[in-house]
């Protein structure tokens, strides 16, 4: 079984992975580990949100449908508001970011999907002459 | 280390004696079990035969001498073969929830050949060949807190005693020096038979356990800036209790001055073969020497503590006001050990951003804050020489030349003063900050830790980690610095070995007394 770290260190390098900023990825990683908690399966929310706005430029409009369910939902816990209904892609995402999660018992994942594991893999710097003369520690 | 210990010696720890499952030829497993108030932890060690050209202290090792794990409990037979499968493969394997850390050891060869032989023949080691080391094997990684299927740290955060973090890798150092010294003493054992001893009660106390320390432990401290800002707090508010101390009997000056000559000697015997450090260990001394010759004019002083802090900031170098507040602390720990029941904090309570305000509230936090960042031209080549990454290969995090290497546009987010001087540089029309982070998410992670700086003072490193003249050493020393490690041998400017629980007591041994850390036994 997945930790809670692990999980969050996926999301967030994944959803980075996907082109959004670093705070961003923040909240998605909160947001799926909040997901897991209640016994909802975040990394399948999330899937959808990075598959929409790979390749895309940022930030995403919260104007045009479908939505993304990240940044609509981390505007408006921003703005306090509740969430919106309509065509909201990884809506559960956004229901995690506006705390309006039902109850749940935590069941958390025995593997990262591979989709995960391909975004983020995007972060990662391969090895160079350079950087193994100089040493990692 | 010392509030492990404490913690253990005020609520009476009880120590089993360890189920011994290691063969002659030094292969096996041992377990050591440890009783507090509510819970008792194991540390399960697997000792292996390690051919000596896969001996190496990187963290990217591949294979070691010893590998450990601690087990939240007592662990069945069938925890032992779950772990024996797991926990010699390290990163490879999976330990699970019932486990807290996951560490792995290799030995100091030739210190640990000569201590073998010579116990084996019935002779004790020199003191001065144990000295010069220090351990007998030295630990790279201890993993805790969620990696590779450990509890994660929430999970254990309830519990009185591993509330501080790092007490559980703590522990589990203590536990490895433990094993370490029944090893040794095993093998010359198996070597010698019945003309083999054991090693004395006071060579076997100078005998701590190394750590090797990469880069890898860097980026924490920025990852972290509410609970960096518990420590370096708990540690202003000791020296700021100290310092207002009036009327010192003779007594505690004499103390005082025991241990200001301790970390002398501790300084005096800090053997460094780096660049880096040879003058800075010269420095050290040079300058608590002169603290030593300072000392006795601070009896008329009303607030003599206060006095000799001042006269330090003035007068020395940094490593000598850092080791002067540390010896400071000492002989009051009636006023400041409870400051570290502060030094945690629960993070995820401070992750949310609050994004009510206007972006001209956010441009005054920053203008108050981080002053110290704002003064600084980052598009000049050596303000932001550098970058911090994660390798693909090892994905450990790694720094690179900005102007030499690929990869640069994979910087992780640790360019804290660069990144603030862009989003103040934004910051040029007032609107609701909600906003201005939908229109700009790229800043969201600065407007986070621009915000947590407002209610933690001390939750940022002032300094441009992108420096072409930043030593990654000395985030790594900080750290290890709060761990309660004392002498610091870089080995380049990113990797760092120290010793640990050097001079501690041995379960046997402990008492109330703690100040061991800076060698109070004669050694």
């Amino acid at each position: 079984m997945l930790t809670r770290s692990e999980i969050f260190s996926n999301a967030k390098k994944a959803t980075r992975g996907a082109g959004f900023s670093w705070g961003m990825a923040e909240e998605a990683a909160t947001a799926t580990v909040a997901l897991y908690c209640v016994g909802q399966n975040g990394f399948a929310a999330l899937i959808p949100i990075l598959k929409n706005a790979d390749g895309k430029p940022h930030p995403l409009s919260i104007e045009t449908t479908p939505v993304c369910g990240l940044t609509l939902g981390t505007y408006l816990a921003d703005c306090a508001k509740p969430v919106a209904q309509g065509d909201v892609i990884g809506e559960q995402i956004m229901h995690a970011l506006c705390g309006s999660l039902p109850e749940g018992t935590p069941n958390f994942p025995h593997s990262i999907p591979k989709q995960i594991q391909d975004f983020a893999f995007r972060t990662y710097v391969p090895d160079s002459a350079e950087s193994r003369r100089r040493g990692a520690g | 280390m010392r509030v492990l210990l404490r913690r253990i010696v005020s609520e009476n720890w009880r120590f089993d004696a360890p189920d011994w499952q290691v063969d002659n030829a030094g292969v096996g497993h041992a377990v050591y079990t440890v009783h507090g108030p509510n819970h008792t932890y194991s540390l399960v060690a697997f000792a292996h035969d390690l051919p000596a050209e896969l001996r190496s202290d990187r963290v990217i090792a591949e294979a070691w001498d010893a590998t450990f794990t601690l087990h939240d409990g007592i662990p069945t037979a069938a925890d032992i073969e779950r772990l024996r499968a797991n926990v010699p493969l390290q990163e490879a394997g999976r330990i699970s929830s019932k486990e807290l850390t996951l560490a792995r050891a290799n030995r100091s060869v030739r210190l640990w050949e000569y201590v073998v032989d010579c116990l084996s023949r019935g002779e004790q080691p020199e003191a001065e060949q144990l000295y010069a080391v220090g351990y007998l094997m030295r630990t790279t990684a201890v993993y805790g807190s969620g990696k590779f299927g450990a509890s994660d740290r929430c999970d254990i955060m309830d519990r009185n005693s591993l509330r501080n973090p790092f007490q559980v890798e703590m522990l589990t150092v203590y536990l490895i020096r433990n094993f370490v010294m029944d090893l040794v003493e095993h093998m010359a054992r198996m070597r010698g038979g019945d003309t083999a001893v054991v090693l004395e009660p006071e060579l076997r106390r100078c005998t701590g356990i190394g750590n090797s320390t990469g880069l890898g432990m860097a980026p924490f401290l920025v990852h972290h800036p509410a609970l960096l800002n518990t420590w370096v707090l708990a540690r202003e508010t000791a020296l700021a209790r100290v310092r207002a101390v009036t009327d010192v009997p003779d007594a505690v000056f004499d103390e005082m001055q025991g241990h200001l000559q301790l970390c002398l000697r501790n300084a005096e015997n800090w053997n460094s073969q780096h660049e880096i450090q040879k003058p800075k260990v010269a420095n050290l001394c040079a300058g608590m020497a002169d603290v030593l010759n300072k000392f006795n004019t601070l009896r008329t002083e009303a607030q003599p503590w206060d006095a000799l802090y001042r006269w330090v900031e003035q007068n020395a170098c940094e490593d000598v006001q850092e080791q002067v507040v540390s010896a400071l602390l000492e002989p009051y720990p009636e006023l400041v050990d409870d400051l570290s029941d502060c030094m945690f904090i629960d993070e995820a309570e401070h992750f949310k951003l609050n994004a009510s305000g206007t972006t001209n509230e956010l441009k005054a936090q920053i203008e108050t804050s981080y002053d110290w960042a704002l003064g600084t031209d980052y598009s000049a080549p050596r303000d932001q020489a550098r970058f911090w990454y994660v390798s693909e290969a090892k994905l450990e995090p790694r720094l690179g030349e900005r102007a030499e290497e690929e990869g640069c546009e994979l910087e992780q987010p640790l360019a804290i003063a660069r990144d603030v001087a862009a989003l103040h540089a934004t910051l040029n029309v007032d609107q609701p900050l909600a906003d201005f982070l939908l229109r700009n998410p790229e800043h969201r992670h600065i407007v986070r830790r621009v915000q947590l700086a407002q209610k933690f003072p001390y939750s940022e490193i002032h300094d441009n980690l992108l420096d072409a003249e930043m030593l990654p050493i000395d985030m790594l020393r900080c750290k290890l610095s709060f761990f309660g490690a004392t002498k610091f041998d870089p080995r380049s400017d990113r990797w760092v070995r120290i010793c640990m629980f050097k001079n501690a007591p041995f379960p046997h041994e402990l008492t109330s007394a703690d100040n061991w850390s800076y060698g109070a036994l004669p050694c």
